[in-house]
């Protein structure tokens, strides 16, 4: 819409109109709302003045008064005061003293509660007041929120609310928000680029300005925070008049204290910070262009971090002009881009520290071996001992190659996996391999990953100075005699050395399953990860083992999934086709998912009692003796729990594949730094992919759901890769 | 939580796990600013949103580090550096001992110097970490 328009519209309003200022108290922010009045007091002056009307500030919810605010603070003080007395006195003896302060403590969390009570604040209390509000007929022209943001809501010791919900109420109110066109985001991260598009713009389609930061916000009750709000409030009409960004920043910069807080303003299209006078549009633009040089130029990084090519086997040794360097240029002067939402998360993702310690890796390494030179020796005759081949040793790392290094670890991680019938080996022995395991993470966390687990003075040459994730008892013989000590804590026990074997393996076979996605490769990923579960469970057990009667209801439960997998993997490895079909599969699965449901905490819930229903009727269709009319009842009673079910069963499935996308974008960001395997992103992302479409199918099937194609959203066996 | 989730959580995390580890934290990192992460609270899960990403960085950003730079009065100094050479300033002279770092300098930049840009250093971060 035409600024001109806008403004105009707004100063006609002004002239006419009684439009009041809503402060949106999550905070308990009385200071905030003490300058709001006091700013609010002076504009009234101008208004008397012109003989216009006057504005008024509505507070929800309103901070309690004086006395009890006092009172409050005394509680607080005195709840304070027991606790430490109780957890300093009465953690170890119950001496009746101590009873009695426990009921005075819960008297006064009662009394506490029943202050809080008058402040609370969530969706229905704000309803409730704009409601009230829109009875006297109030017309809002701003808002002010005091809060902290964070993940799209605010929130504070009142409660909280999400800014999608926020605008929603709102706009449910049309006489109280048609005139809303400023905000004052007292909070985080209010008034970047992104938050402005991507939150106060969306949510209010009306809105012309937003006060508030683009970094941290002030602390509630700190000067600079409270000039800027009654300053920023006193002046909120120059800076409609502004008609440029730079005029903007010049008006930012007459309050006073500006340069203690991170104040960010836009008005229509123009954005100003101390430093930053420009457009939105114009910002998004240039970030744009800098994304995508920066996209280019990251394959650079890329190349050296995964040393994978030929060209990239090491970071170039000089370290004052390279391409690497270029790019840690550009990195920090796109830093903008980290505040446009477009951009937000990919510019999150790109470390500064790492390429710090990419660009002097050889520095890097060579303080590694100094730091560390007898544990590496040790590791080296511990691998020999072992009868690990002999090209799995690691020598002098500081004369190795980041790409020669790198290999060595993957050798040391396929050593590892390798292991098999650890419950047979001698206990010094696995005390070894369990060294080894500590040796690989210390390495990968270090000289692989390069992140903050190197000090940064390793960038320099001759620092001594031990890395912040190892210490010398780690690794090495000296970690070995530890652990020969204390085996179990140690981590050579069975099930722990069994467990992290699994962990690794498995994800190897899943990278493996993801590359190359045979019946065979899934199936012996399917069968690592239920062997994995099987661990867990047998675990379980052997934690409870002095209770000779405790036996882990899982552990059952998980042998079935263990039998279901063995069983896809004779099949896969026989090149059958649909294995997953395979009745007795089908059946193990469902046996499964039926154990799972009755283990589980809320195997009670009505819930819980359909979806067993189902599982159970699915379970008797499967049966080859069902007699036709046994079927057909199964078939009826299937499709009756399913209608009832299928905004829950959606929902779930939904919500399950949302996570999984989630977790994997996890493990894409970690293998950023991982960087073992060069396609491990890639992987990922593609992984990801899949599960977007999942997600739009999901929402293509629940339309169809009546057309019978049920089966195909809820009846996953296991929630698996099949 | 299925099983099956679990332990794509599990990987996640697996940079940093050592033998004896099987307890490592499931975590959830938010990787779209409308990802509905607050959804996962209760699932006993870490979360980790998308404004924490990179937040722990050691590199101080540009904007920052140049008024930095300007309260200490080395804006001049280092006005023809580029990035990386005032990031690292900023660096050695949190990290190191005044002397160390200035020897870096050759005389542009003294010990006492460093000391200063230190304080307002850790000022800085100081005041990062309160909100």
């Amino acid at each position: 819409m035409n600024r001109l328009f806008w403004i105009t519209a707004f100063f006609l309003f002004s002239l006419q109109a009684k439009a009041d200022f809503l402060f949106i108290n999550l905070n308990d922010a009385a200071e905030e709302i003490k300058y709001a009045q006091k700013a609010l007091a002076n504009i009234n002056k101008i208004h008397a003045q012109k003989g216009e009307p006057l504005e008024e500030l509505v507070v929800v919810p309103e901070p309690l008064p004086p006395a009890e605010a006092r009172k409050l603070n005394d509680l607080n003080f005195r709840l304070y005061k027991l606790n430490k007395t109780l957890q300093s006195e009465c953690k170890i003896t119950q001496a009746p003293s101590c009873q009695e302060l426990e009921s005075m403590q819960n008297k006064l969390e009662q009394e506490k509660k029943s202050f809080l009570e008058k402040t609370k604040f969530n969706a229905e209390v704000l309803q409730k007041a704009l409601a009230k509000q829109q009875e006297k007929k109030r017309d809002f022209r701003s808002l002010i929120i005091s809060g902290h943001d964070g993940t799209g809501t605010f929130s504070g010791v009142n409660g909280n609310i999400s800014d999608a919900k926020l605008g929603e109420i709102f706009l449910s109110y049309p006489l109280l928000s048609a005139n809303l066109t400023t905000i004052y985001a007292w909070g985080c991260y209010t008034a970047n680029p992104g938050a402005i598009d991507g939150m106060w713009k969306k949510n209010f389609p009306n809105l012309l300005a937003v006060f508030g930061y683009d970094y941290k916000g002030a602390k509630k009750d700190a000067k600079a925070g409270l000039n800027y709000l009654q300053n920023m409030m006193e002046k909120e009409e120059k800076a409609y008049r502004a008609k440029n960004a730079k005029e903007l920043q010049d008006l930012l910069k007459t309050i006073k204290g500006y340069q203690l807080v991170k104040p960010a303003i836009s008005v229509c299209d123009m954005y100003a910070t101390p430093t930053e006078a420009s457009t939105l549009t114009e910002i998004k633009k240039d970030c744009a262009s800098k994304m995508s040089e920066l996209k280019k130029i990251k394959t650079v990084f890329d190349c050296y971090a995964r040393a994978k090519d030929e060209n990239c086997y090491n970071p170039p040794e000089n370290t004052s002009v390279s391409k690497l360097r270029e790019y840690y240029e550009l990195l920090q002067s796109a830093q903008i881009c980290e505040q446009v939402a477009e951009y937000e998360a990919e510019f999150r993702s790109l470390s500064k520290d790492q390429t710090i310690r990419l660009i002097f890796y050889r520095n890097i390494v060579a303080n590694l071996q100094n730091n560390y030179q007898k544990e590496f020796l040790e590791v080296d005759k511990t691998l020999e001992q072992l009868g690990a081949s002999s090209a799995l040793r690691f020598g002098s790392v500081k004369d190795l190659s980041r790409h020669d290094l790198m290999m060595r670890v993957e050798l040391l991680n396929d050593f590892l996996i390798g292991q098999e019938h650890i419950e047979d080996k001698p206990l010094i022995e696995r005390a070894q391999l369990s060294m080894l395991f500590n040796f690989r993470s210390a390495i990968i966390s270090t000289a692989v990953n390069l992140g903050l687990c190197v000090p940064f003075n390793w960038v320099e040459p001759n620092a001594i100075e031990e890395s912040h994730c190892l210490n010398n008892s780690r690794f090495g013989d000296e970690n070995v005699q530890k652990t020969l000590k204390n085996p179990e804590q140690m981590g050579a026990g069975i099930s722990s050395l069994q467990t992290s074997i699994g962990m690794n393996k498995l994800h190897k076979l899943r990278i493996e399953a993801i590359k190359n996605p045979t019946d065979v490769n899934r199936a012996a990923f399917e069968l690592a990860d239920a062997e994995m579960a099987w661990n867990f469970a047998k675990k379980e057990n052997a934690s409870f083992g002095s209770l000779a009667d405790y036996k882990s209801p899982n552990a059952d439960v998980y042998a079935l999934r263990l039998k279901r997998a063995e069983r896809l993997k004779q099949l896969a490895a026989l090149g059958l086709k649909d294995i997953t079909k395979d009745p007795e599969s089908v059946n193990l699965a469902l046996q499964y998912n039926i154990g799972l449901i009755k283990n589980s905490k809320d195997a009670d819930s009505e819930t819980s009692k359909k979806k067993l229903l189902l599982l159970e009727r699915r379970l008797e269709l499967e049966n080859p003796e069902i007699t036709q009319e046994g079927r057909e009842l199964a078939k009826k009673e299937i499709g009756r729990i399913e209608s009832q079910m299928s905004d829950l069963l959606y929902q779930e499935k939904l919500n399950e594949l949302f996570k999984r996308k989630a977790m994997l974008s996890v493990s894409a960001k970690n293998s950023h730094s991982e960087l073992l395997d060069s396609q491990f992103t890639e992987i990922y992302e593609k992984e990801i992919e899949q599960i977007e479409k999942e997600i739009d199918l999901m929402h293509t099937f629940k339309e169809r759901y009546a057309s019978g194609l049920s089966e195909k959203i809820f009846l996953r066996p296991m929630g698996s890769e099949f | 939580m299925n099983f099956f989730l679990f332990i794509c959580l599990l990987l996640s995390s697996l940079t940093a796990a050592v033998a004896a580890d099987t307890s490592a934290k499931v975590q959830v990192l938010q990787m779209h600013p409308k990802f509905p992460l607050e959804k996962m609270a209760d699932e006993g899960v870490e979360l980790h949103p998308l404004s924490d990403v990179g937040k722990n960085e050691e590199v101080i950003t540009a904007i920052d580090r140049d008024v930095i730079l300007n309260k200490a009065n080395l804006i001049k100094t280092t006005a023809n550096w580029d990035a990386l050479e005032k990031d690292l300033l900023l660096l050695r002279a949190e990290k190191q001992e005044p002397q160390r770092a200035a020897k870096n300098y050759s005389g542009k930049i003294s010990s006492q110097e460093i000391t200063r840009l230190k304080k307002i250093i850790l000022s800085y971060r100081k005041e990062k970490a309160v909100k």
